[in-house]
């Protein structure tokens, strides 16, 4: 196994600033705030679509507003991201070396990425 | 020229009551953590040069009481420490045994430690993590670390111990995984990973344990 040694590690920490440390607190301020708005979204859905439920007439403006992109977007944003992130971490305490790194982070927020353009053009530019 | 440097150059120049901590200047005694524009760097290590700001800010370590202005008191961190047992405890063959213990360079435990055995106590890791910020009494990445190198150590007696501490509530499933211990440390240590893995070693010991209730 190829070791860094104490001189390498030494002048390369001298050397480099680190960029952005606290990238992770930021990912999981992030993730809490999704779940708060998924579970805000959830009442909302649940309260609502029983209310539609005994009037009819009230579904019609309901899925106007879920289908428009900013509403979608943001829903499938928070989804995907909340997802993408929580899959992440489940990996990374599971003891899959690869989810410590950064990379793993923006690769899981690039397939989040996919996942709300692909859904936003099915469902809302269809 | 580095942080330390400037530092020295202020007390000798400009300000002679300025309070700070060094020593071996050589990032292995961990004494000069200091806070740069908010981010923690070894003040000996960290060439002014480098820092991409027109104005350097040098504060004190977070997380842990000021004493006079970049000396922090660093009781609350090794109360962590005490918490898991830092020390070596041996079993009762080391005890007896008139041979030393030999751990071949290769073997799987050795394997398992050598990453995370360079602690240097600086409190870096303490000073960074958020969850010590907002959860008092957390123990923190440098603990943690301590405790999954003498828990991994087949010479060591004090295991259930360890893990019984690590098991609480202010124990390892207290963090959130930020990483910022890992992004940090001068030494290149990954406390993140180590508190994963006593996360996993704690939730096959509760596992195994409904095992056991369930045969008997």
């Amino acid at each position: 196994m190829y070791r860094t040694t104490d001189e390498q590690r030494i002048r390369a920490y001298a050397e480099l600033w680190p960029a952005n440390p606290r990238w992770g607190v930021w990912a999981w301020r992030l993730q809490r705030y999704s779940g708060l708005a998924l579970i805000a979204y959830a009442v909302w859905h649940i309260v609502t679509m029983a209310a539609a439920a005994r009037q009819p007439e009230r579904l019609g403006p309901l899925l106007t507003i879920l289908r428009h992109p900013a509403v979608f977007g943001a829903l499938m944003a928070g989804l995907a991201y909340h997802a993408a992130n929580g899959i992440r971490l489940v990996l990374f305490d599971a003891g899959v070396d690869a989810m410590r790194r950064r990379a793993a982070f923006w690769g899981f927020l690039a397939g989040a990425a996919v996942i709300v353009a692909v859904s936003l053009g099915r469902v809302v530019w269809r | 020229m580095t942080v330390l440097d400037g530092l020295l150059y202020i007390q000798r120049h400009l300000d002679r009551s300025l309070a700070f901590r060094y020593n071996c200047r050589a990032m292995m005694c961990g004494s000069c953590g200091v806070r740069v524009n908010g981010i923690e760097r070894l003040a000996c290590s960290t060439r002014l040069s480098g820092i991409p700001h027109a104005v350097v800010a040098v504060e004190p370590l977070r997380n842990l009481p000021v004493v006079a202005d970049l000396v922090v008191a660093f009781d609350p961190f090794f109360e962590t420490w005490r918490a898991v047992q830092p020390g070596f405890v041996p079993s009762a063959a080391r005890r007896t045994a008139a041979e030393p213990a030999r751990i071949a360079p290769d073997a799987p435990e050795r394997r398992t430690i050598d990453p995370h055995r360079e602690c240097i106590s600086c409190g870096i890791c303490y000073s960074a993590c958020d969850v010590v910020a907002v959860s008092p009494g957390f123990l923190g990445p440098a603990a943690i670390t301590r405790a999954f190198c003498a828990v991994h150590d087949s010479r060591d007696a004090g295991r259930k111990a360890r893990l019984d501490a690590l098991d609480r509530e202010r124990g390892c499933w207290r963090c959130h995984t930020h990483g910022a211990c890992a992004e940090l440390c001068p030494k290149g240590l990954n406390p993140v990973e180590a508190i994963a893995s006593m996360k996993r070693m704690l939730a096959r010991r509760a596992l195994g344990g409904v095992v056991r209730l369930g045969r008997s």
